[in-house]
């Protein structure tokens, strides 16, 4: 297996080709009580490409997102990261393969600054434990130091780098999502998964995570999965587009094709599909 | 044979009681999520009020006298120090409610002092003695009683739009807010109802075998929320199996404690607990927990 | 806390510490026996009520069984270190071997038991914690080769090396008879400054940061790669190391170890010691522990002048029903309008740009509002 832990060289723009997909789910199905949230769902997402998962509301796309992630169990199927299966893993393990992950509620406890925050991400790239940073041994103080410079790299990226040592509590929501993603690049994971990266903010902080999200992939040659509402957003990012509707896969290609296929059209009862697709 | 059917008769009976103080404490944890640490308070001044008063009126007014105080006490920790309280997290919540225990024991204890108050309860230490079994009177009464309100509340909670709201509550505050359940009298008359239960079933702990109220009365009390826990936080039925299993344990470990060694006596105290981690350990949620699916 | 390119408490904070050490360092020198037992027991309690604060201030668990800890370290400190009698048995053993041997069996302990913690959420621990509090007294209480029984058992004094922490030899600094109080005295400082120092440092680094995330979101943790079961399990070893700790500075400083010292009502006090002084602060945990130790036994000691309490007749307050009333009180009072307990106190008072992290108050998220 490839050591995750080594920094990602820079790649190309264009997605890569040739071997496995980076995530792939095969015919994936997630039950609640009985109710299907998402069915025989399939995909794959190249690696280091944009892939954007949408879906009118109630289509499973969060549902999907805690599968990936080992959140929810999946009552069939499978998914696999790099050709290895990673379904029936428990979810710090699939974390540390290099998968992160944002939240829409946003998880940045409220006590704790900016750095602090991103630094708990920092978790299962480092080691030393309880009594090593009780005594200050050397090695935990070494990596209180990379940690930082990750820290202050991704920070520098997402926005926040002038707010590091703040309290997270009282900033505003626009910044704290900032943080939010600032705190998933700081696990220099191989997958990022964003949950509604850009929802409740306006048009520039968009605009602004949209040219944070392609420069950390370009940087950093992640690949990014995210699920998304805005349209403009996933339009102008997306380099593939899934849209899932109750639980089902009605589309799955290139952002043009996505845009004017009429069953997703239909999907969305028109109005903001058809409004990027006039652009 | 005789001895294990009345150890297994004083089971149920104590049980029962064991049951209806863990429906008490179940019934707020539904309606308010907190893990009421006040619930063996309740049940000491339940019990206290109900000697103090009956010494003077009788039985039966001390009786309503202590319900009444317990339930008072109960609506009172939620109404004023939960409503109140700046820190409204669960956590936060119960911890405040071992410190309303703390002050509400350490007073009850103070009044009653070295006594042994007696309950001038109408049964005293009177048996039945059938088919070669020998029951305290009082045991059966508690089994009767207990019964009797057990049932009475699970009619309530499905048939009444009290216990609807008690089961909306429970699922979905927001929701039932939304609703328009009442949450605010929900949740006070649910702790009131708790403190009653709890003083009822107070009074027969303190009847038989102990001859009166004394402070560790809260021991017993403090029993039954393993009961709860094990059957499950927010499962009614959970508290009344519960309350069984370990009303049956405790009376099965008392009558043969003689066989553990020396190790055995006063065993019956822990037996509780110690069914509390077996269940725990194989079904961390108690046994008819709801499992927690948290929303990412 | 340790963000490397931003350095020190601002100066105030600094002086004030130093102060305080010094005083700290020069009171043997001046108080009598009243006020050193005062001291030792309130830093015997502190050191505990700092692991106890990790437990349920950072990591969320709700333990009221952390006496249990406090009882283990000492119960087996004497009986490692006690020489056997009729009536009990014991080891032998050099007391600088039985020292940090009970503290490492109280942390064997704590690993034992933190399954418990590890399957249950943060409420259910309570009650199960309850279990360990009542199993403990009852085998404190049963075996008395052990334990010596409802009595309780003679504790050795310590000795290390050419130092003997006893009445036998008496130091003379500075023209200052040292005997068993005053050494101690010194003993106990040296150590809760270190147990503080190591707190803080684990508190404020990777370990501590997960603990404070598994306790907001589990989900979250798990997220992010935090093993959150084993987390939990640390908390419970790291309580039970603190508390340990602190039992063995109770049994050198009391001499005798009995069970009630480390029942119910003792945890619950610790857990009142933790809440005081701010949930979530370390720093705070030690005036929590001066007060909620120390108020006890000045009231005893002002008994004559109270007079509440010097009355006569059914309704007198002895001084513990006394200040457990106040410590109760205050204890409400923290929690529902003043989360910030102590450590907000000692912050203003130390100043800087930020009070010391420490939970904000009651857990976001999942858990919600409630009345």
């Amino acid at each position: 297996m490839t050591d995750l832990r080594q920094p990602l060289a820079p790649r190309q723009q264009t997605p890569a080709a040739g071997g496995p997909p980076e995530l792939e789910l095969s015919g994936v199905s997630v039950c609640f009580g009985g109710v299907n949230a998402v069915s025989q769902v399939s995909f794959s997402v190249t690696r280091g490409s944009i892939h954007a998962l949408i879906g009118p509301n109630g289509a499973g796309k969060s549902s999907c997102f805690n599968a990936i992630t080992g959140v929810y169990r999946l009552a069939e199927g499978r998914v696999a990261h790099r050709g290895e299966r990673i379904d029936q893993l428990r979810a710090a393990r699939i974390a540390r393969r290099g998968i992160a992950r944002t939240f829409q509620n946003l998880v940045l406890p409220e006590s704790l600054t900016v750095a602090e925050c991103m630094r708990v991400a920092r978790h299962h790239r480092t080691h030393a434990g309880f009594l090593a940073t009780g005594l200050g041994l050397p090695r935990a103080r070494r990596e209180e130091r990379s940690d930082r410079a990750v820290i202050e790299r991704s920070a520098e990226l997402a926005g926040v780098a002038d707010i590091l040592d703040e309290r997270v509590g009282p900033l505003p929501y626009g910044v704290r999502k900032r943080v939010e993603f600032a705190r998933a690049l700081c696990a220099e994971p191989s997958v990022l998964m964003l949950d509604e990266p850009v929802a409740g903010i306006n048009d520039t902080e968009s605009a602004q995570m949209a040219h944070a999200v392609r420069r950390a992939r370009d940087e950093a040659g992640l690949t990014v999965l995210l699920v998304e509402h805005d349209m403009n957003f996933v339009m102008t990012l997306a380099d593939r587009i899934t849209v899932l509707q109750s639980g089902q896969v009605i589309a799955d290609a290139a952002p043009e094709e996505v845009r004017a296929d009429p069953a997703v059209i239909a999907a969305y009862l028109g109005d903001d599909v058809e409004e990027a697709a006039r652009d | 044979m005789t001895r294990l059917l009345e150890a297994v008769l004083n089971g149920v009976s104590l049980g029962s009681l064991y049951s209806l103080i863990a429906l008490g404490f179940v019934i707020i944890f539904r309606a308010t999520g907190v893990m009421n640490f006040a619930h063996s308070s309740f049940l000491l001044a339940g019990a206290y009020v109900t000697a103090a008063v009956s010494a003077k009126s009788g039985f039966l007014v001390g009786l309503l006298a202590g319900v009444v105080t317990a339930a008072a006490i109960g609506a009172f920790t939620q109404l004023v120090i939960l409503r109140f309280s700046k820190d409204k997290s669960h956590l936060g919540l119960s911890v405040l409610s071992l410190g309303v225990n703390i002050l509400a024991v350490t007073e009850i204890t103070r009044r009653i002092g070295d006594n042994t108050l007696p309950l001038h309860d109408p049964w005293q230490a009177s048996v039945w003695r059938f088919a070669g079994i020998t029951v305290p009177v009082s045991r059966v009464a508690a089994l009767a009683v207990a019964a009797a309100l057990l049932a009475g509340f699970l009619l309530l909670f499905r048939f009444t739009r009290w216990g609807l709201a008690l089961r909306v509550s429970a699922a979905d505050r927001e929701v039932a807010a939304l609703v328009g359940v009442p949450m605010g009298r929900v949740s006070w008359t649910s702790w009131a109802i708790g403190g009653a239960m709890a003083a009822l079933a107070g009074m027969f702990l303190a009847a038989f075998p102990a001859p009166g109220v004394e402070p560790s009365l809260t021991n017993s009390a403090m029993r039954a929320f393993p009961a709860a826990v094990l059957g499950g936080l927010d499962s009614i039925p959970g508290a009344l199996v519960g309350g069984l299993a370990i009303g049956i344990a405790e009376s099965l470990t008392a009558t043969y404690e003689g066989h553990l060694g020396g190790f055995g006596s006063g065993a019956s105290g822990l037996v509780a607990y110690v069914v509390l981690f077996a269940v725990l350990l194989l079904r961390p949620d108690g046994l008819f927990g709801t499992k927690v699916v948290s929303r990412v | 806390m340790s963000e490397p390119t931003r350095r020190r408490l601002p100066g105030r904070g600094q002086v004030l510490t130093l102060g305080l050490l010094a005083v700290a360092v020069a009171t043997p020198f001046y108080v009598g026996p009243f006020w050193l037992q005062v001291g030792l027991t309130a830093m015997a309690y502190a050191v505990a009520a700092i692991g106890l604060a990790i437990q349920v201030g950072i990591a969320g668990q709700l333990s009221l069984a952390h006496a249990v800890f406090m009882g283990s370290g000492a119960y087996l400190y004497a009986f490692l270190a006690g020489t056997s009698t009729g009536q009990v048995t014991g080891l032998g053993w050099p007391t600088w071997l039985a020292a940090p041997g009970a503290i490492l069996l109280t942390a064997l302990l704590g690993a034992v038991c933190s399954p418990i913690s590890a399957r249950l959420r943060g409420l259910y621990l309570g009650v199960a914690s309850l279990g360990l509090v009542f199993i403990a007294n009852h085998v404190m209480q049963r075996f008395s080769a052990l334990t010596g029984g409802p009595g309780g058992r003679e504790v050795p004094a310590l000795r290390l090396g050419p130092l003997d922490f006893s009445d036998d030899t008496t130091w003379v600094i500075a023209n200052v008879p040292f005997q068993q109080a005053e050494k101690l005295w010194m003993l106990g400082l040296a150590v809760l400054a270190g147990a503080y120092l190591i707190a803080r440092r684990m508190a404020a680094g990777r370990g501590g940061l997960a603990l404070h995330m598994m306790r907001d979101n589990e989900i979250a943790a798990a997220a992010m790669g935090i093993s959150v079961w084993r987390h939990k399990a640390a908390a419970f070893v790291i309580a039970a190391v603190y508390g340990a700790t602190g039992g063995v500075l109770l049994a050198l400083l009391t001499g005798w170890v009995v069970p009630e010292s480390f029942g119910f009502d003792a945890s619950v006090n610790l857990l009142i010691m933790v809440v005081i002084g701010g949930l979530g602060s370390i720093r705070g945990a030690i005036p929590g522990a001066i007060f909620v130790s120390a108020l006890p036994l000045l009231i005893a000691r002002q008994a004559q002048s109270i007079p509440l309490i010097s009355g006569t007749g059914d309704s007198i307050l002895g001084p513990g029903t006394l200040s457990t009333f106040l410590y109760a009180g205050l204890f409400i009072v923290t929690i529902m309008f003043a989360s910030g307990g102590l450590d907000r106190l000692v912050a203003l008072a130390v100043g800087g740009p930020r009070p010391q992290r420490r939970i904000a108050g009651g857990l976001p998220g999942r858990y919600a509002q409630e009345g």
